[in-house]
């Protein structure tokens, strides 16, 4: 009976596991590209925090794999929500207002984990909507020196078509 | 893996000592010498896992000073069988951050002497041992440290000109392949350890001149 609920419980735990790509090194800051190199990196208090180590693999068929690094846009709103996994266990979330090319804009809602940072600006020095890549700097009070060079993925639940 | 390593090297240091023990009491003509050396060292193949990774920074750091201590026991004349700790250092810095490496090398020697004459001695020399990779590096005025091993092997050239009956001005080259398969780093208070699926290469060229003292 013991080993019934240990197996049950093991097959319950890897429908969605956490995977580390142990090629990443999180304690250097990534280079800065504008080539979709699927990099982030920041300072939180001084302290460096860098994506693409950590992500998750979902085995059911209806969910997605979240990837260490998650941009998606949402071209209704004309806006980028941001989710990148640093650590197995911290997550930085912010949405970038309004991107646009070679220009500095704001973001908001700034998460470390549950902890609300303060609002900061990012410069895009990259917004390829064709080939899908964003690339820019941001920073602002506790969150410094950040940047990212990813491909976004558009807000498919927006793209829809609506069912009147 | 790593303990397997240290493992090779402690049974190859035992199988010279058990040798020399055999071979002197096989010949009158004991012979040993020590060296120290200073010189050049060059990590030829470039090295990776910096806090940068610019071609312009790697550069930096692949040129830098490197010194060793050379032991050799010669029970024959064309032979010598001794223990060889070379290392390695350079550093640089950048607007983030900046890196200190440190790479040590320790091999028991086999060394072949081509010419041995009462002035002058040239030595072929080549072992396998261990590398020792460390890098005391910094990421925006953060401490980040950098530790590995793996096991590498050297060969090398020794000339010696004996201006006295015991001492001698030498030149010597070594070159010590060498390849890290991960490294860990210790940063804000945790490991990371960090693969290298196609290897992160610390061999390295020495070009160094010392003395040494034979009795």
């Amino acid at each position: 009976m013991k080993k019934l609920f240990l197996f049950l419980f093991l097959t319950i735990c890897c429908l969605s596991c956490t995977v580390e790509d142990e090629t990443v090194d999180i304690t250097v800051m990534p280079e800065a590209t504008t080539t979709g190199a699927e990099t982030f990196g920041c300072l939180v208090d001084g302290w460096l925090y860098v994506g693409g180590r950590y992500s998750t693999v979902d085995w059911r068929e209806d969910y997605d794999d979240t990837p260490s690094i998650n941009f998606t846009y949402s071209e209704k709103r004309n806006e980028m929500n941001v989710s990148a996994r640093v650590k197995a266990d911290i997550w930085i979330r912010y949405t970038i207002q309004a991107p646009k090319a070679g220009q500095e804009v704001s973001y908001i809602n700034a998460l470390f984990n549950e902890e609300e940072l303060e609002d900061g600006k990012v410069f895009i020095t990259r917004f390829d909507t064709k080939k899908k890549i964003i690339s820019g700097t941001f920073g602002g009070g506790s969150m410094s020196n950040g940047r990212f060079d990813v491909h976004y993925k558009i807000n498919k639940y927006e793209e829809a078509p609506k069912q009147e | 893996m790593k303990h397997k390593s240290y493992y090779y090297i402690v049974l190859s240091i035992l199988f010279l000592t058990v040798s020399l023990d055999v071979l002197a009491q096989s010949t009158d003509r004991l012979q040993q010498s020590f060296a120290l050396h200073v010189g050049y060292g060059n990590m030829v193949k470039g090295t990776d896992g910096l806090t940068n990774s610019s071609s312009g920074y790697k550069d930096q750091l692949l040129q830098g000073f490197s010194w060793d201590a050379q032991y050799y026991f010669r029970p024959i004349k064309v032979l010598g069988i001794g223990l060889l700790y070379s290392g390695y250092t350079s550093d640089g810095s950048h607007e983030e951050g900046s890196d200190h490496l440190y790479t040590h090398y320790l091999a028991p020697q086999i060394g072949l002497y081509a010419v041995s004459t009462d002035y002058f001695t040239l030595r072929f020399n080549l072992g396998v041992g261990g590398m020792f990779y460390r890098n005391n590096s910094e990421v925006f005025g953060k401490e980040r440290r950098v530790k590995g091993a793996s096991i590498a092997a050297n060969v090398g050239v020794n000339a010696a000109y004996h201006f006295t009956r015991n001492w001698a001005i030498e030149a010597d080259i070594q070159y010590v392949p060498s390849q890290l398969g991960r490294f860990h780093s210790h940063y804000h208070d945790e490991k990371v350890t960090v693969k290298f699926p196609d290897g992160l290469s610390v061999s390295r060229l020495n070009l160094s001149a010392g003395l040494s003292y034979s009795f």
